[in-house]
């Protein structure tokens, strides 16, 4: 240890008092003494107090020991003199002025110190002051008075704990006493202190309270520090409910939740992987990851810690075992963690047990198999058991059973609820019961007290009609809908679930309820309300394809009487050609089954006859371009090589939205009518050649009765009398008569059989040609012939119908017994068809006779009044009805007939194809009126769907 | 009507003895003087006109002018008949008029096909017939022109 200075100084006026504080915080100075003629001298007091010696008599410390400067602050020379001379020879003595010049520069130097440390001092946002050890405020820097929004003079010189800093919190105030008083003795404190800033807010400050040493150890002023931490602090305590929130978050997941580091210890976990594990915190604290599986799943473990770290994530299915070594099956998942720096420093990851999950899903498999097999074919009662059986295997039920809603079938046969007239379960509705149809587990039978349950009673009855839409209990012994309580404890049952089975947007159809010895959860009642509606469709199913099956029936029952074969055609945009249906009298046509065919079209083409298929084909493809009424005939061989003709004709039914053309027709074998009409040729040829042969045999004999009896005529005249001659005559009339029938007989069998090709005609020329023929009769009588207005051209038979204008123009000249016969001939244009008509102003008909007169040989007149056979009239109608037209007559006796005829306009009625409808009204298989307005619809192009 | 003289030779086919009678009759009534031959069936009638047979000699088997032809005929029908006197090479040029009961118009069609060169059907009234005959005479005896040969004219 350096020897400090001793110094004494002269005079404690301002200057000594200066000097004396100056050198007393120098370390290495001592002051040993202050001397000064006034003992109350400022600089005195001073010294007492830093206790320095003093005295009124410098020379008592001049030669004090260790003494080396001597400071004359008095300013008087009689001192420094008299110092000069005593003071011992080492010693220096320096004066006032130099004194001062010393004191001036160091205490420049001082301020400059002062201010650079009191720049240092105010510019820091940290709190810090200074205190004597006995606690009082020396300094305070700016922060800190900021802080508190104080002045300085507020707080200098007063005790710090009681500025306003401290004064909020007698806690603190009192901390802050204790520790002042050990920093006064040497120790350092630090602790976190409270202090009210001056907006109110309280702040939290890290406080430090330092002790300055003088070189003696002594404690001369304490240095108190305050950072405020109160963000920190704040960042602190969010931080700590961050954590708490997050292990509160990981506490309440029931998954397991875990981080290890790489060795496989765990470093943070949950609640639930204790609970799971069955350990306790401390165990779990000190145990590997490897602890908690088995040893033939440990690989696994390792294989997925391995590929989390090198991929970043994994998943693994193993079972943990907990501490009494259950098995638990787990999905573990996991991530890798890593530091700032991207080192890898453990993995974390979830655990889930997958034991509940795993039996979920077992039930969940069972349902979707049993709805496998409940598409398979069987009947409805088959598959409802098959439900109740899944429900009781699935959800280990007791017993389930399942109801049908139906008539009440036994009301009248013995049903108990039938005879019960009073109570709440009264059977209300006999159109409603429910029918029990399944029931598996403890009971199977179905026709047991079960049965049926009347509608809207009981239990079940009440959950079909609404009553209960679902219902589920856990406590069946208590439940008060369940009725038989003691049975059901007897039974151990526990819960009972009912469900009503209904479509989407229907009414009930049914009830499915079930009895357990366990509790039903809410997923266990969710999933059988999944099964109840699954229940339900099987039901509408089942009734709609019961419905589809008997209607399928009926249609097969009634194509399958049907003659030949009935179908639905189908033709796809592209050409392509199938039957959609086709009754089973293709067997007997074809020898072929219908599902044949339908599988293979062309096996229908391959029947048809080579020379057939190309006509066949182009009548099928014109028909459907046009959508019009398909028939067509063409020969098959059938299986058994015979050969028949067949008729197939159709009507276009409908075109759907892909543009497939829909048809519904007949295929009919006519090779009998075919057979007929060769036959009914050659009967008509024969008949033909018969009447030919008979009518030429029965006319040479005639003409030969003529002849020889004109020969006797006029050979023999002078050789008879009159009346031998009138005989003769009378012979030949006759002969005529008969030629003339022969040759009507012959022209009317004719005519059926002889059809000459319809053409176009202009019947206005025909009518020129009759007159033409006419001409001598009709001048002998002097009739006139004119047209009304003008004929029209039609399709018809020229020959034929010149004939028969012929005849009836005739007619109407020859049996006209005015002086001047008018024959007026016109047409009237109908819808149809042509009404033609010829007019007389003859005698006119009596209406008894309208029908007679078209008979053949009828004639109204005696014999010998006309020339006519009676046949002309009967050729006419024949003429008429071969165009398929009418005739007949109007008249009244004195005023004229009027013949009517009509030709249909249809060039196709007038040739006399027939069409199927045709066919159809010919039949009465259907009205005239219908088949118009179908014909009219298709027309349209609505087209029906019938 | 005025007498017509016509001289062509008429060979009359006809197997019915009444219509024999009744043509000749016709004839005569008709006042045709023309010589009328008569063979009874179609043999006879190509036996007479290929001179066969019978009629080996050419004066019981003159040429005829005009054949009156029945077409039913017993033995060989009547068109056959005809057929082969159209197919000979010197028959052909022979008119032929067929005379029969019926108007069937197979009957008509088929006798054109094998060419007759008339149809005519027999009216039952006797006059009528008659009427017809002259009409024939009239055409085919003084009208018509015959072909060179097998005519004899005086």
């Amino acid at each position: 240890m350096k020897e400090k200075i001793g110094i004494l100084i002269i005079g404690a006026g301002k200057s000594g008092s200066e000097l004396i504080s100056l050198f007393s915080g120098i370390d290495t100075v001592d002051v040993a003494g202050v001397a000064d003629i006034d003992q109350d001298a400022p600089g005195i007091k001073l010294a007492k107090e830093l206790n320095i010696p003093t005295t009124s008599d410098y020379r008592n410390f001049i030669n004090a020991k260790g003494l080396s400067l001597i400071f004359n602050a008095t300013g008087d020379d009689k001192v420094r003199e008299d110092a000069a001379k005593i003071k011992a020879p080492g010693v220096e003595l320096i004066n006032s002025y130099s004194a001062k010049l010393i004191w001036m520069v160091a205490e420049e130097r001082m301020r400059e110190a002062a201010q650079k440390a009191r720049a240092i001092f105010d510019q820091t946002f940290q709190f810090i002051g200074l205190m004597t050890p006995d606690g009082k405020v020396v300094e305070a820097n700016r922060a800190a008075l900021e802080f508190a929004g104080i002045e300085e003079s507020a707080v200098l010189g007063k005790p710090f704990w009681e500025t306003p800093w401290w004064t909020h919190s007698p806690d603190m105030q009192e901390r802050l006493r204790q520790a002042v008083k050990r920093v006064a003795g040497g120790e350092f404190i630090r602790f976190e202190a409270t202090h009210i800033a001056k907006d109110g807010g309280l702040h939290y400050v890290d406080f430090s309270l330092k002790p300055i040493k003088d070189t003696s150890g002594k404690v001369v002023f304490m240095v108190p520090e305050g950072r405020d931490i109160t963000e920190k602090r704040r960042a602190e305590d969010a931080l700590k409910t961050e954590q708490r929130k997050f292990s509160d978050a990981i506490n309440a997941l029931s998954d397991s939740f875990f981080v290890l580091d790489l060795n496989g210890k765990f470093l943070m976990w949950n609640k639930a992987l204790e609970e799971i594990t069955q350990h306790t915190k401390e165990e779990v604290a000190v145990m590997d990851v490897a602890e908690f599986f088995e040893k033939s799943e440990k690989e696994k473990v390792f294989k997925a810690i391995a590929a989390a770290i090198e991929k970043g994530h994994a998943s693994l299915e193993a079972n943990v075992i907990t501490k009494s070594n259950k098995l638990i099956p787990h999905s573990i998942m996991g991530k890798i963690l890593k530091d700032a720096a991207g080192n890898v420093i453990g993995v974390a990851g979830i655990g889930r047990d997958m034991s509940e999950r795993k039996r979920a899903e077992e039930g969940i498999r069972k349902i979707n198999r049993m709805q496998a097999s409940l598409l398979d074919v069987g009947s409805l009662d088959e598959k409802l058991k098959k439900i109740t059986d899944g429900v009781v295997d699935i959800f280990n039920a007791d017993f389930a059973r399942i109801w049908l809603i139906d008539r009440g079938d036994r009301c009248d046969s013995g049903c108990p609820h039938a005879g019960i007239t009073e109570g709440p379960h009264v059977c209300r509705s006999r159109d409603k019961c429910l029918h029990l149809v399944a029931s598996s587990g403890r009971y199977t039978h179905i026709d047991g007290g079960h049965t049926r349950v009347p509608f809207g009673c009981y239990k079940i009855g009440g959950i079909a009609s609404g009553k209960y839409p679902s219902f589920l209990t856990n406590d069946v012994a208590n439940d008060p809908h369940v009725h038989k309580h003691d049975w059901a404890k007897e039974l151990g049952l526990v819960s009972f679930a009912g469900f009503q089975l209904h479509p989407p947007h229907g009414e009930a159809i049914g009830v499915l309820a079930l009895f357990s010895k366990h509790t039903i959860s809410d997923d266990e009642f969710m999933l059988l309300e999944n099964i109840s509606t699954m229940a339900a469709r099987v039901i509408q199913t089942g009734i709609a394809e019961e419905l589809l099956r008997q209607s399928k029936e009926n249609l097969v029952r009634i194509t399958n009487a049907v003659p030949g074969a009935v179908y639905e055609f189908k033709m796809t945009p592209e050409g392509k050609m199938e039957f959609t249906f086709l009754s089973r009298g293709i067997k007997e046509l074809l020898g072929v089954s219908s599902d044949d065919i339908l599988k293979d079209f062309s096996m229908a083409w391959s029947h048809v006859l080579p020379e057939d298929v190309g006509h066949l084909r182009e009548s099928i493809l014109v028909s459907a371009k046009t959508q019009a009424l398909w028939q067509h005939e063409f020969r098959v061989r059938a299986s058994d090589d015979s050969i028949k003709t067949i008729l197939g004709s159709s009507a276009p039914t409908r075109v759907d939205s892909a543009g497939n053309s829909f048809w519904n027709g007949t295929l009919l074998d006519i090779e009998d009518r075919k057979k007929s009409e060769d036959e009914i040729r050659e009967i008509n040829k024969e008949l033909d050649d018969f009447t030919y042969i008979v009518s030429h045999d029965l006319k040479e004999p005639l003409r030969s009765i003529d002849a020889f009896s004109k020969f006797i005529e006029t050979d023999y005249k002078d050789r008879m009398d009159a009346e031998g001659v009138k005989y003769l005559e009378r012979i030949r009339a006759n002969c005529q008569m008969m030629q003339k029938l022969i040759e009507n007989l012959l022209e009317i069998s004719r005519m059926e059989r002889t059809r000459n090709l319809s053409e176009d005609v202009n019947v206005e020329e025909i009518v020129d040609e009759v007159k033409f023929r006419l001409e001598y009769i009709t001048k002998e009588k002097n009739a006139e012939i004119f047209i009304k207005d003008k004929l029209p051209r039609i399709f018809c038979d020229r020959v034929r119908l010149t004939e028969a204008f012929a005849n009836l123009i005739l007619n109407a000249i020859k049996f006209n017994d005015k002086k001047k016969p008018i024959v007026e001939i016109g047409c009237d244009i109908e819808n149809n068809f042509y009404k033609f008509y010829v007019k007389d102003n003859g005698p006119g008909i009596d209406k008894k006779y309208f029908n007679i007169i078209f008979q053949i040989f009828q004639r109204l007149g005696r014999r010998e009044d006309s020339e006519g056979t009676g046949a002309g009239l009967a050729i006419v109608k024949k003429i008429i009805r071969m165009h398929k037209g009418d005739i007949w007559v109007e008249s009244e006796k004195k005023k004229g007939s009027v013949f009517y005829f009509t030709i249909p306009r249809d060039k196709e009625t007038v040739m006399g194809r027939r069409r199927i409808g045709e066919i159809l009204i010919d039949k009465n298989l259907v009205s005239a009126e219908d088949l118009k307005k179908a014909l009219d619809e298709q027309v349209k192009g609505g087209g029906s769907d019938e | 009507m005025s007498e017509i003289r016509s001289m062509i030779k008429i060979l009359l086919v006809e197997d019915n003895l009444d219509d024999v009678e009744i043509t000749r009759r016709a004839l005569k009534d008709a006042k045709v003087l023309n010589k009328l031959w008569i063979v009874r069936d179609g043999e006879e009638a190509l036996d007479f006109l290929y001179r066969k047979n019978q009629y080996k000699d050419p004066d019981s088997s003159p040429r005829p002018g005009l054949i009156m032809l029945d077409i039913n005929l017993p033995k060989i029908n009547g068109l056959e008949v005809l057929k082969r006197i159209k197919q000979n090479s010197k028959l052909k040029r022979i008119p032929v008029v067929v005379l029969t009961v019926s108007k069937r118009d197979e009957d008509i069609i088929r006798a054109y096909d094998c060419n007759c060169n008339s149809f005519i059907q027999k009216p039952v009234e006797f006059e009528k017939f008659v009427d017809v005959i002259r009409q024939i005479e009239l055409y085919w005896g003084l009208l018509n022109l015959n072909s060179p040969n097998g005519v004899e004219r005086k």
